[in-house]
């Protein structure tokens, strides 16, 4: 097992340390000139000089690639081209929005599919199954973004319960701020919930037909509590597994969403970045990005651990009778 | 009263109109309270659905019919609470695989101490101190096999040790084991048949011992019976059943039966052809396009008939009795 | 537990959901393909004094603040939705399809380096890899294809490789290694046609993925610009509007969904019928 997290944890690190150069790379072809930038068309040459200079942009790309990779690790980052002042700064309050976002969303999204799914299952073939298998279907067609035009337009254009976007900030209290997220966190909660949800019912339906349900039934456990004692936590291994790679596509959509719901969040930090060309913000954020994913990733190898004890001890083997 | 009672048991497949097929077809047997019972047959002559349907645990899509009864109480219409009052704690089943037969997420000690702290109304702490109890009375000794252990940590035989302290643990009256020997290795199906038997004799539980190996039953039951297609086709004293078959299926049976602890498990090649799948047998007896004996009376089902020696057959042309002087008639 | 008798028989046709998904595919395509001749009015055409109309017998699904024909702009939103997914999704299985094969045949360090390529692209959401590549050359339909057929890629090449080592236990495959015959060759003549199924089950639900992404892109303005029209760009154009017409939000979004249920209720057909590896029902308890 430690073995296995070591070989994981490795491989982490080469994929970020390869993420972060492709996006370095990427960046350093770009055309444009920071400098130029930040001092507008109308600065003097050696204004623009000197500015690079202390910008550190004369140095060689390598050099500045270790300082950068360097500085993200000791996190010291840099400075914002179009704010001037340091990422970290202007990245903390945005991750005060977007991090209770994603974390919602993720256990709404969790909290709908599972017993939803295994309700499904139980139920396989009857009403209940079609009708949360119909819904599900349609949950992955539907786009978030749109869904979340769909809830302003009905909570708050219609019924007035909720704000239609904009975030108060955490200064103004729990209330308002929790209720000018509750939108967003639904329409980027739904899609997802309908891929947990089926992925949550087949993983269950594979585990009703295995072996040890009979034994637990043989016990006298009635039908749910071997279900929940014993088919649940073996279901959940497949359940975690793509809980893990729909994680990306879960930040991805909060770029989206915090667009729809104008939430000042790390999403709509990148696409205003981009907008302005802060190429020093870009490039944080995307590593940040990339490595929120791995380290998610990462995680839910950690809890195969907890969740499968055959992944704890590394195979120990029969002992003779 | 017997313990277990069947009677006219039939396992169908749950469908429409009468095509309905029948994976167990008109099955009786009886089973005195502290007495333990072989039924042998061929694979898929429907011995784990019998077993199933008297544990109330048939798969889906499958539904017993007739009369099943146990201790009197009928359990074909008992509804499921009481079913599930009655599994583990009245009667009990040992299963065939025990590589899967057990949680693989959850210790060993708490997949037995399940059942205690259910039906005996023990504590946490009382269940889990009588399921080491139990283990240990299996042969997992706490020393050496501690009761955190999960099942990975297993070998083959100790996790069938840990499926039967399962079945054993609230003392139930009937213990069904359904091919217990039969996936692991010769040195330890010995074993795994001593402990059923030494459990049995000592806790005064009725067994009912299924496999497809007459040796195994030789050695565990008394009385046998044996099945093909569905149906209980010869019944009787193990020792007299197997001294002088009458069925000509129990004939083709003896000749296949191991040569001592040798070669267990070897296919009952003395017979030419196989089992008919359930919806291929023939009308009447379905042993006829197998029996060397069938000739047209076969065309219709022989009944279950007890001779007068305890003997029971289902045939209309049975080998004789050996006549009382002992010498086998041809 | 054996296979209870009445699914035995479930992979034969596509059953009524796989019909609907196949008949709303092709609707679409039709829609597509008709829009390049005919559309009711001209999409681009904006006329400000019957701006914000609702549906009428002229414009049967109303107009948007310029004026423009919804109807005829969600035509050619098909045209620009399908063609901008269906070229990323090609891309996309152009090159992951290869590389899956490669890696399938060559094992060792050539495997090693595709599935550690995979695991680097599937670090970067495709919005993510969109914003870095609209960073990199300009918002455009152009850049959406490039992101989506990027994150296309990997997709491709582990769904391949996963199929065609399967193909490459088989005996047949052992026969034309002795008979020998290069792994290049094997690979095009016997694993590609055995994996098709498999490809064509995944293509269709890429296809569905990627209609959902370029609607993305498009409504943060980084996918296809002005005067392009797509259903994500309507949707973008919309929502200043959201109040006054919340028609302009709701049928652009109506497009997106029942065609991308349609093609996933079309792969999940055609992966019952198709596909041996995954189509195997594992359901039955
Ligand atoms: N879920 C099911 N649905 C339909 N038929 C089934 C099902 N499970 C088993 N069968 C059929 O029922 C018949 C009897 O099966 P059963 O498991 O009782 O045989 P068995 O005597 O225990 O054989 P074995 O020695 O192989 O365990 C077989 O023909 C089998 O194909
Ligand atoms: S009834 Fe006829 S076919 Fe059946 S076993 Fe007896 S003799 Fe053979
Ligand atoms: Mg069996």
């Amino acid at each position: 097992m430690a073995w296995f997290l070591a070989r994981r944890a490795m491989a982490l690190a080469i994929t970020l340390l390869a993420a972060s150069l492709v996006v370095f790379c990427v960046l350093e072809v770009l055309p444009g000139d920071p400098a130029l930038l930040i001092l507008g068309t109308g600065a003097r040459e050696d204004t623009l000089a000197a500015l690079r200079a202390s910008m550190g942009l004369d140095r060689p790309a390598w050099e500045r690639y270790l300082d950068w990779v360097g500085g993200l690790m000791t996190g010291h980052l840099a400075n914002s081209l179009t704010y001037d002042v340091p990422v970290l700064a202007l990245l903390a309050p945005r991750l005060a929005v977007s991090g209770p976002l994603a974390l919602m969303a993720l256990t709404l999204a969790v909290a709908l599919a599972v017993p939803l799914g295994v309700l499904a299952a139980a139920r396989r073939g009857r009403a209940t199954d079609t009708a949360v298998m119909g819904l599900s279907q349609l949950g992955v067609a539907v786009p978030n973004f749109w869904l979340g035009l769909l809830l302003v337009l009905v909570f708050a254009v219609g019924l007035r319960w909720l704000p239609a976007g904009g975030f108060p900030g955490w200064e103004a209290g729990a209330g308002p701020a929790l209720a000018a997220l509750a939108l967003p966190t639904v329409a980027l909660a739904l899609p997802q919930a309908a891929i947990l949800a089926r992925v949550t019912r087949s993983a269950v339906l594979e585990v009703l037909g295995e072996d040890y349900m009979r034994t637990a039934r043989a016990k006298g456990l009635s039908h749910a509590e071997a279900l929940w004692r014993h088919g649940l936590r073996n279901a959940l291994i497949p359940v975690v597994t793509i809980m893990g790679l729909q994680f990306s596509f879960l930040l991805a959509g909060t770029i989206i969403i915090e667009t729809v719901f104008t939430l000042p969040g790390v999403g709509r930090l990148i696409v205003q970045a981009i907008g302005q060309r802060d190429l020093v913000v870009v490039r944080d954020l995307v590593v940040l990005l990339a490595a929120t994913v791995g380290v998610v990733n990462f995680l839910v190898d950690l809890s195969y651990a907890v969740l499968d004890p055959r992944l704890r001890q590394g195979g120990a083997g029969g002992r003779d009778a | 009263m017997a313990l277990l009672d069947i009677t006219d048991l039939r396992v169908e497949i749950a469908g429409p109109g009468a095509a309905r097929l029948a994976l167990v077809d008109g099955l009786s047997l009886t089973l005195e309270r502290g007495q333990s019972l072989g039924l042998v047959g061929e694979s898929g002559c429907g011995k784990s659905m019998t077993a199933l349907a008297a544990m109330g645990l048939l798969p889906p899509g499958l539904r017993a019919r007739g009369r099943l009864t146990l201790d009197g109480e009928d359990l074909v219409t008992a509804s499921e609470p009481r079913l599930c009052g009655l599994r583990g704690r009245r009667l009990a089943m040992i299963f065939q695989e025990p590589m899967t037969a057990l949680n693989p997420v959850r210790t060993i000690g708490s997949q037995v101490a399940e059942g205690p702290r259910r039906h005996l109304g023990l504590t946490r702490r009382q269940a889990r101190a009588h399921a080491r109890a139990v283990l240990d009375r299996v042969g997992l000794d706490p020393g050496r096999f501690p009761p955190g252990l999960y099942p990975h940590q297993l070998s083959g035989g100790q996790r069938q040790r840990v499926v039967i302290a399962i079945a054993v643990a609230c003392g139930p009256e009937l213990l069904i084991a359904d091919e217990p020997t039969t996936a692991l290795d010769v040195a330890t199906q010995a074993l795994i048949l001593d402990l059923i038997n030494d459990l049995v004799a000592e806790r005064t539980m009725a067994l009912l011992m299924i496999s497809h190996d007459l040796g195994v039953i030789a050695e565990t039951a008394p009385r046998l019976a044996v099945m093909y297609a569905g149906r209980v086709v010869e019944s009787g004293p193990t020792a007299r059943v197997l001294a002088a078959p009458r069925h000509p299926y129990t004939r083709g049976l003896m000749g296949a039966i191991p040569r001592g602890r040798g070669a267990p498990g070897a296919p009952l090649a003395a017979i030419p052809g196989v089992v008919p799948a359930p919806d291929r047998r023939p009308s009447g007896c379905a042993f006829a396009d197998r029996c060397p004996r069938a000739d047209a009376a076969c065309a219709t089902t022989p009944a279950l008939r007890p001779d007068t020696s305890d003997q029971a057959v289902a045939c209309h042309h049975p080998h004789e009795r050996p006549d009382p002087t002992g010498s086998v008639a041809p | 537990m054996r296979e209870p008798p009445e699914r035995r028989d479930r992979r034969r046709g596509l059953g009524p959901a796989g019909w609907f998904g196949a008949a709303v595919a092709l609707a679409v395509l039709a829609t597509a393909a008709l829009s390049l001749v005919w559309t009711p009015h001209d999409p681009s055409v904006m006329a400000v004094a019957e701006k914000l109309r609702g549906p009428s017998a002229t414009h049967p699904l109303g107009t948007d603040h310029f004026g423009r024909d919804t109807l005829s702009q969600l035509m050619a939103g098909a045209r620009v939705s399908i063609a901008v997914s269906l070229i990323a999704v090609g891309l996309g299985a152009g090159l992951g399809v290869p590389l899956g094969l490669l890696a399938a045949a060559r094992r060792g360090w050539v495997d090693e380096a595709v599935m550690r390529f995979n695991d680097l692209a599937f670090a970067f959401p495709v919005l993510l890899t969109a914003v870095l590549i609209t960073a990199l050359l300009g918002p455009g339909a152009v850049n959406a294809i490039l992101a989506i057929a990027l994150f296309n890629i990997p997709v491709f090449a582990r769904v391949t490789r996963g199929a065609a080592l399967g193909i490459w236990t088989r005996p047949f495959i052992q026969a034309a290694r002795l008979a020998g015959r290069g792994r290049v060759r094997i690979s095009l003549d016997h694993v590609l046609p055995n994996i098709g199924g498999t490809l064509i089950v995944q293509g269709t639900i890429q296809v569905a993925l990627a209609i959902l992404a370029e609607a993305g892109l498009s409504y943060l303005g980084l996918g296809s610009q002005p005067p392009d029209i797509s259903w994500g760009r309507m949707l973008n154009e919309s929502q200043t509007f959201l109040f006054l017409a919340p028609r302009l939000a709701l049928l652009p979004g109506l497009a997106i969904v029942v065609t991308v249920l349609g093609l996933n209720l079309l792969g999940d057909a055609l992966r019952d019928r198709l596909d041996p590896r995954l189509g195997r029902p594992r359901e039955d308890a």
